[in-house]
């Protein structure tokens, strides 16, 4: 009799937690989904501290949208820098992509507890990489708006790469959000069909091939090709440039909190990675590109 | 001795003691030498105060009192006057090394076990290759099963972090593909305008 009461329980309890655990994957979705959509349509100003490996630094950010378009400003707040006010163009392939299919195969979405930052209650969602190939990605949102108020990208060794976090925060919701997500970046009106010249033979688990760019080259030298992979929560761009382009080290990784650079030589060209990966990734990345023509 | 003989004591100086208890305070102190001690010790403290203050003897104001009084009027000394007695500092300081010797001595012995423990799992688990490891994720596009030589990783390892190395051209190239990473391929939302900023500032 005993037996049957704990099986019955134990399975009550599995039924549950499977019924649960999509769920709230579900709900971690729709905040991180709510999230992108709203530092796009909100007006906010604030301080924030952004921290990156051993460097710490104060910013204030200041978001408006006006007549649909966004205008930003951030401003480093550094000992004795004055107070130039240097307008920073709003971008970011999140603003063009929302949460991407293949990223739920790559990720595992939690969510966490309640926090408190810059005095207003936010709530943890934590996107855990399945594999070695990405950052863990910790978030603390606020319900009610869909702000981040906390971000970093933690890696394996547990250790915080990258990490922002607001200190203060005014935020209005604007009476109309008309706000267009146009890809009004120039850089998009120049991209390309996907490549067939160049071709990743295979790509880490998740990656895919989301742009093509065509970026002018440096002091009138040939263009140089940006081929940007993504998982849905980290990217990578891969440059190519030309031969007789102003040439680098044959190979070269450096690294800068969570974002990593490998540069390398294939087929006469210089490739180099920029990701906010792991330098591993990158290697791999540049191993499977080939050259077609 | 107790606190009721003090007071005796104290009465018995100041002459304030009925018969009674003089009586019985002398039969205290035949057999109480602390108590003959002390009735000399606040003998003395009381004629070096009344000396200090010009008074007589007996003036009906009791010892203790006067010696709280006395107390009150020293000077207060402030917490950066006061040194630490050394004997205490040294007992402390040969407690924590004994302590810290001991933590040491069981550190030890619980790296040796797990040396042992770690070195017995190490040569006795299965072999699990990559490839498998691979397979075992929900992959939508193959996992790149291009073998990596451990070699190769540990010398990209070595390479990052030589940023001051880095020639000026390389810095610049390398400076203006970050700017353009940052721009045209952020993910995430507010980190690339932070980014932008800190990648400027550098």
């Amino acid at each position: 009799m005993l037996t049957i009461k704990h099986t019955v329980s134990i399975a009550v309890l599995a039924g549950v937690l499977a019924w649960s655990t999509p769920s709230l994957a579900n709900e971690a979705g729709d905040l991180l989904a709510k999230m992108r959509n709203a530092v796009h349509t909100l007006d906010y100003t604030g301080t924030l501290v952004y921290s990156q490996g051993n460097e710490l630094s104060n910013y204030q950010i200041s978001h408006t949208v006006e007549n649909g378009a966004e205008k930003e400003s951030v401003v480093r707040l550094a000992q004795g820098a004055s107070a130039s006010d240097a307008d920073a163009e709003s971008f970011s392939l999140a603003k063009f992509q929302q949460v991407q299919p293949q990223m739920e195969a790559v990720y595992a979405l939690d969510l966490g507890g309640q926090e408190l930052v810059a005095n207003r209650s936010c709530q943890i969602i934590v996107a855990r990489p399945r594999d070695k190939m990405r950052y863990l990605q910790r978030y603390c949102i606020e319900p009610e708006t869909g702000m981040l108020l906390k971000y970093s990208l933690v890696d394996r060794s547990h250790r915080t790469v990258e990490q922002l976090m607001f200190t203060t925060l005014d935020i209005t919701v604007p009476t109309q959000a008309t706000i267009q997500l146009s890809p009004a970046n120039p850089a998009m009106s120049a991209a390309m069909p996907p490549a067939t010249d160049w071709i990743f033979t295979s790509l880490p688990a998740g990656f895919q091939q989301v742009q093509d760019l065509q970026q002018e080259g440096i002091n009138g030298q040939p263009p140089i090709r940006q081929i940007i992979l993504s998982d849905g929560m980290t990217s990578v761009s891969v440059f190519i440039a030309p031969p007789g382009a102003p040439s680098m080290l044959d190979s070269i990784g450096l690294s800068s909190g969570a974002m990593n650079i490998y540069a390398t030589e294939v087929a006469q060209h210089q490739v180099t990675l920029v990701g906010e990966v792991p330098a591993l990734t990158l290697q791999r990345i540049s191993e499977n590109l080939q050259y077609a023509r | 001795m107790n606190t009721s003989k003090e007071e005796f004591l104290s009465a018995f100086l100041d002459d304030e003691s009925g018969e009674f208890e003089r009586r019985r305070l002398l039969d205290e102190l035949k057999k109480d030498d602390a108590l003959g001690q002390t009735l000399s010790r606040y003998a003395f403290i009381g004629e070096t105060m009344r000396a200090n203050k010009g008074q007589p003897m007996g003036q009906g104001v009791s010892l203790l009192s006067r010696i709280q009084e006395e107390l009150a009027d020293e000077p207060v000394y402030a917490q950066d006057n006061v040194v630490p007695m050394p004997a205490r500092a040294n007992v402390t300081v040969t407690t924590s090394r004994v302590q810290a010797y001991r933590w040491f001595g069981m550190g030890m012995a619980a790296t040796v076990a797990a040396v042992a423990v770690g070195g017995l799992l190490f040569f006795n688990q299965p072999v699990t290759s990559d490839a498998s490891m691979a397979a075992a994720l929900p992959a939508s596009v193959p996992v790149s099963v291009a073998a990596t030589t451990p070699t190769m990783v540990a010398d990209a390892d070595t390479r990052i972090q030589q940023v001051g190395r880095v020639d000026p051209q390389t810095r610049d190239i390398l400076k203006q593909y970050v700017e353009k990473h940052v721009k045209y391929a952020s993910t995430t939302v507010i980190a690339p305008s932070i980014r932008a900023a800190s990648y400027a500032n550098d």
